[in-house]
């Protein structure tokens, strides 16, 4: 079966003759697939990232979103970062409208619909709670509230896939599990592929189908877990004791990774 | 009430600091015995403002037209260069050593060029007022294109974003706040090439009225001219900096 995500024994290196970031990495993922990629720091998490939205080409070893090989960025894929990134001289709605004005087809239509496109905007800043805010500059936000701007601009041209790299690593745990919640109901409706880089096992347990371990540098993928909770998963199940056995065995999985 | 009287304080300030020094000024030449020849009291060069006036006004908005032409070129060809520089790396890296070479000469060393190639008076002044305030121009302009988030540029590049795209969308209007803090100081340069160039080949501008002044030995009236720089150039300061506030507010009201 093909996968809809599939890397193939990938190589990375930034610098000649420095050890390669990626070695022989694999990642394969089907549509619609929630996965979460933990790992030491350092281990390339981010460049798997690079490598699937094709901002990097792969030294080694072939990268295939949707039976289509990856040899430049392809546009439909969404990104959100630990920080928000927002222009802070636009709206938040015109912040949300950024990537329909770059990506096609729409930026060709881009002025004659932008009322819908707001519209859609507006629509979607709803749903994560952000109906008042459209008018605000980002600057005027919280940053809880600035990171749910964000996903909603990753969202916004409706991407096959939405790549996360540590997009809640810098809130507070109150708002961080207010945003798990947000990422959940947006992913349960839309049921888009995600890729979720984090440090947070509980993060990664929480929200993904799968979670992908990796090892040190040179990175691979070490160890898979598939998560067996139903969904949609209640925040309360972290308590549960398969659920911290899961996170517990991540846990030392993590470890020896950095042991090596 | 308590913020309110410090809010008006800081309002006040620079009046009073302004006629504080004139006071200051006033007072170690008339005690000091100063003579008029060496340093003229405010009072004497206000006076001589007076006898002088017509004579000032003209050459003051003389010089005010050449440095603001001198400006005007500056900001357009700061504003391209700079973007060409923050355009590409390569462009950078040819073109920084001569432009920091450029800037170090002394533009009063570069007028009798000048003056060889267009002649006495207003070109001059113009071109030097453009040469010695377009530098901070570029490089803010080229160091405002440096500071586009390197994640934004991801987010844009992975849309499928061309170089132009991001340069339109973040980089340029990310510079802005740079740009317009270097009009600031851009503008203030260009006062001083532009008398400067006045000074050494022009029969007009407040340079020309200084020299003649000093060659009669009309001190006061040397230093009124001075007063009369340093007024257009604050004027023109709080102009731009004016023009800053209302268009890159948002670049203020994020740090608050």
């Amino acid at each position: 079966m093909t996968h809809f995500v599939d890397i193939d024994e990938v190589s990375v290196s930034y610098i000649l003759g420095e050890p390669p970031v990626l070695e022989g990495a694999s990642l394969q993922m089907s549509r619609g697939e929630f996965v979460a990629l933990v790992g030491p720091s350092g281990c390339g998490k981010s460049t798997f990232m690079k490598l699937m939205s094709g901002l990097l080409q792969a030294d080694q070893g072939s990268v295939v979103v949707a039976n289509q090989e990856v040899t430049r960025p392809l546009g439909n894929v969404g990104m959100a970062f630990q920080n928000s990134v927002m222009l802070p001289w636009r709206t938040t709605l015109n912040n949300l409208l950024l990537p329909l004005e770059i990506v096609r087809p729409h930026r060709e239509t881009f002025r004659q619909k932008r009322e819908a496109h707001a519209n859609k905007a507006i629509e979607l800043l709803s749903s994560v709670g952000l109906e008042d805010v459209a008018e605000k500059y980002p600057w005027e936000l919280s940053g809880g509230m600035r990171q749910r701007a964000s996903l909603c601009r990753a969202l916004i041209h409706e991407p096959e896939v939405l790549m996360l790299d540590e997009p809640f690593g810098a809130l507070d745990a109150f708002t961080r599990e207010e945003l798990w919640c947000v990422l959940r109901d947006l992913w349960q409706e839309r049921k888009f592929t995600v890729l979720l880089v984090t440090h947070d096992l509980i993060e990664s347990a929480f929200l993904a189908d799968r979670v992908l371990v990796m090892s040190n540098r040179p990175g691979r993928v070490i160890m898979e877990l598939e998560i067996p909770f139903e969904r949609p998963r209640d925040l309360d199940i972290r308590f549960e004791k398969e659920f911290v056995d899961i996170v517990h065995q991540l846990r030392d999985q993590i470890r020896t990774a950095r042991a090596v | 009430m308590e913020l309110m009287r410090k809010r008006n304080l800081e309002r006040l300030a620079p009046w009073f600091v302004t006629v504080l020094m004139f006071l200051i000024w006033e007072v170690i030449c008339q005690l000091g015995g100063i003579p008029e020849y060496f340093l003229p009291a405010p009072t004497v060069i206000f006076d001589a403002m007076l006898t002088f006036h017509e004579a000032l006004i003209e050459d003051s908005l003389y010089t005010l037209l050449s440095t603001s032409l001198g400006f005007g070129i500056a900001v357009v060809f700061g504003l391209l260069l700079g973007l060409l520089i923050g355009w590409s790396k390569t462009i950078y890296r040819g073109l920084y050593p001569v432009m920091v070479g450029f800037n170090s000469v002394p533009k009063v060393a570069v007028v009798p060029i000048l003056v060889l190639w267009f002649g006495i008076g207003t070109v001059p002044a113009v071109l030097t007022a453009f040469l010695i305030s377009f530098f901070p121009i570029v490089v803010n302009v080229a160091t405002g294109l440096a500071t586009t988030e390197p994640e934004l540029e991801d987010v844009l590049r992975s849309l499928g974003a061309s170089k132009l795209d991001i340069m339109l969308k973040v980089g340029i209007p990310g510079a802005m706040p740079f740009f317009f803090g270097s009009l600031k100081v851009a503008i203030t340069l260009a006062f001083v090439g532009a008398v400067v160039s006045e000074t050494v080949a022009s029969n007009h501008g407040v340079g020309h009225l200084m020299l003649s002044a000093q060659a009669n030995f009309e001190v006061p009236l040397v230093f009124a001219g001075l007063l009369v720089l340093a007024f257009e150039g604050i004027v023109m300061y709080a102009i731009f900096a004016a023009i800053e506030q209302r268009t890159v507010h948002w670049a203020y009201r994020s740090h608050q």
